[in-house]
């Protein structure tokens, strides 16, 4: 019998701040209202941001990889067709009890159980990161960019673009995870390495754009306990 | 009847589908559905409660859902207190809008002269309220009314979402996957530099006093933060939600009915200018409005209707009475569909009678009508009223404006 009075408050909202090292460069085609190919991405208010999505989707790679590192079996996102519980042409030991969600059919890779997949909703919500510096202290740069071709590393021609930058200043973003009452106790020990692994954001990397920091205090509420890290362990077993 | 007020204020574009058969899913609503704040609950509860799919839903979770009674969440306007302007207002076709901004001419109703005319026979053909002839045409959308007399339409703003999908194999922008989504924006910069997030309000209608106050309790402090539509694991649809429990207003209908009927007689005495001979209108009759403030789903024997008519309203209130008769109708329809999450499956498209759409009507036993008609206000009429469609204002003051005077 369920009485909303007595429903433990089980949702954790973790806020998120980074310190944007160097410019950065989210952008996107088909934005308007700039000369630049890439230009930034921006709210409603016009204040610099970095999409949940991008965020969300950088998470779920170095999950996947951290996972895969201590033994577990991990699908193929982001193709549906290769992701759990279909998992087409992918090999690897999901038949175990640790993949079996209650009330879903299949069975569910430990990131899937994080992040969802086409049978099983997300139990972590990313936000946008957002800079909180009003826009109009804020100027954006243009910085050329140019396409090597690879094969004969040289640039080719016709292929100089502008990339709109922020500027390059020690810029605070910030967001938050939140993770549902149903998301796994282990995620928050998945998550907390895996936005370790994160050091940048954002297109451009190579040309040393987007490298952050994450502020401390934003991983210290995701510290896990002794039993979390034992269960990631025993990918192997 | 218990009523919990609900303001929820934009964190994050909203991304919240309008959806039609055959048509992209990717334009957005103009407003929060019911069902999407509905939906976006049931589901915090669900988890809450680990609560197992298939499973048959207890205790207040089976109150607020599935009982025969649940509980009605109306769509969610944008602003505070907006309702929805009725087929029957028009305004210029070149320069509409409410006096309250300059240079307009103003928005009025054409309710009770449209029957005036009907009943004399003789076509309605308005122009603009500055006497210059100008064409008007219908002024739909969102009005709020602030103190004073001043009206005001509202609306949303939205901008294409433009989003580069990851290539989660070289952890790169792929840049040929781009993917955009018409949103609602999350609020605008004012001309003074101000944030001006994006507002809006609805209600939950429910029976039982002690749930209402649990619900409001529960809703100011687990979903302070609750997400709504698409997108939501990747930072769309992030609203705060402020939940006020109100002590049930106290129907004004029959106040409201009896200034309609005064209203109402008035402008057919002013109409006997055109009529020849002059008839008076039955003394012993009475008029209500039915102006749909949400899309309503109506079924008449089984059959989709788009006309609320007497015999649907008698059956629909458990009522008989064989002197109602529809005077008029000014309804228009479209389709709706949407997305179960619980099912993982699109719900039926329905027959939707447009919200806006206003029914005339009338009576000689109207005293009968005055507490059903004060229920159907809370309760809706039609199916699917649990989100938020159906529900109706009757004798709104809105048809109080005529011509001569617009808003
Ligand atoms: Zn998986």
């Amino acid at each position: 019998m369920v009485r909303l009075a007595e429903l433990p408050q089980t949702s954790t909202s973790i806020p998120l701040k980074a310190t944007l090292a160097s410019a950065l460069a989210v952008g996107s085609g088909g934005s308007s209202g700039s000369l630049a190919d890439k230009p930034l991405l921006k709210d409603a208010y016009g204040k610099l941001l970095i999409p949940g999505s991008q965020l969300k989707g950088r998470l779920r790679h170095e999950c996947e990889k951290l996972a895969r590192g201590l033994g577990w079996a991990i699908c193929r996102s982001p193709d549906p067709e290769r992701m759990c519980p279909k998992r087409e042409g992918i090999d690897g030991h999901f038949d175990r009890p640790e993949y079996q969600v209650e009330g879903y059919a299949g069975s569910h890779c430990l990131v899937c159980q994080i992040f969802g997949n086409p049978a099983l909703p997300s139990r972590l919500w990313v936000a946008d990161l957002v800079c909180e510096v009003p826009p109009a202290a804020l100027e954006a740069t243009l910085r050329p960019g140019v396409t090597l071709n690879r094969r004969r590393r040289t640039a080719e021609d016709q292929r100089l673009y502008l990339i709109e930058t922020s500027p390059a200043a020690e810029l605070i973003f910030s967001g938050s995870l939140q993770l549902l009452p149903d998301c796994p106790p282990w995620g928050k020990a998945l998550l907390r390495v895996a936005l370790h692994h994160i050091g940048a954001l954002g297109g451009s990397k190579s040309a040393g754009l987007g490298w952050l920091h994450w502020d401390p205090q934003s991983l210290a509420a995701l510290q896990p306990n002794d039993a979390d890290w034992a269960f990631l362990a025993g990918g192997g077993s | 009847m218990e009523a919990i007020e609900l303001t929820l204020t934009a964190e994050s574009p909203l991304a919240i589908g309008r959806q039609k058969p055959g048509g992209s899913i990717s334009e957005a609503q103009d407003f929060i559905p019911g069902s999407v704040i509905r939906g976006a609950l049931a589901d915090l509860l669900l988890r809450q409660s680990r609560h197992r799919p298939g499973e048959a839903l207890t205790g207040d979770l089976a109150a607020l859902f599935t009982e025969a009674r649940a509980a009605v969440f109306t769509h969610a306007y944008p602003g505070s207190g907006s309702r929805v302007l009725p087929a029957t207002a028009f305004s210029s076709k070149n320069n509409p809008g409410f006096r309250s901004e300059a240079g307009k001419t103003g928005v009025f109703d054409t309710l009770l002269d449209r029957f005036c005319s009907q009943r004399l026979g003789i076509p309605f053909d308005p122009a603009e309220p500055d006497g210059s002839g100008g064409r008007v045409e219908p002024f739909g959308g969102f009005y709020s009314q602030e103190e004073g007399s001043r009206y005001r339409r509202v609306a949303v703003s939205k901008r294409l979402l433009t989003r580069v999908g990851i290539n989660r194999r070289r952890a790169t922008a792929a840049d040929q996957i781009l993917y955009s989504l018409e949103v609602i924006n999350e609020g605008r910069a004012g001309r003074d530099g101000s944030l001006q997030p994006s507002l809006f309000s609805g209600h939950i209608y429910l029976q039982d006093r002690e749930l209402a106050a649990a619900l409001a309790g529960y809703l100011n402090t687990h979903a302070r933060r609750l997400s709504l539509g698409g997108g939501v694991s990747r930072g769309l649809g992030r609203v705060s939600l402020a939940a006020r429990h109100l002590r049930a207003p106290k129907p004004s209908l029959a106040e409201r009915v009896a200034a309609f009927n005064q209203k109402l007689r008035q402008r057919w005495q002013q109409w006997q200018v055109f009529g020849n001979p002059w008839q008076p209108l039955p003394p012993e009759r009475q008029y209500f409005s039915i102006g749909l403030q949400s899309g309503a789903i109506l079924k008449e024997r089984w059959q989709r209707t788009t006309v609320l008519t007497p015999p649907m309203l008698q059956e629909e209130a458990n009522c008989e009475d064989g002197s109602l008769v529809l005077e008029l109708a000014c309804s228009s329809y479209a389709y709706v569909s949407g997305w179960n999450a619980a099912w993982g499956l699109f719900k039926d498209v329905e027959l939707v009678t447009t919200q806006g759409s206003v029914f005339l009507l009338s009576t000689t036993q109207m005293e009968r009508w005055i507490p059903i008609l004060a229920e159907m206000e809370y309760w809706g009429i039609g199916e699917r009223t649990a989100e938020g469609f159906g529900q109706i204002e009757v004798c709104s003051l809105f048809h109080h404006h005529f011509w001569e005077n617009p808003l």
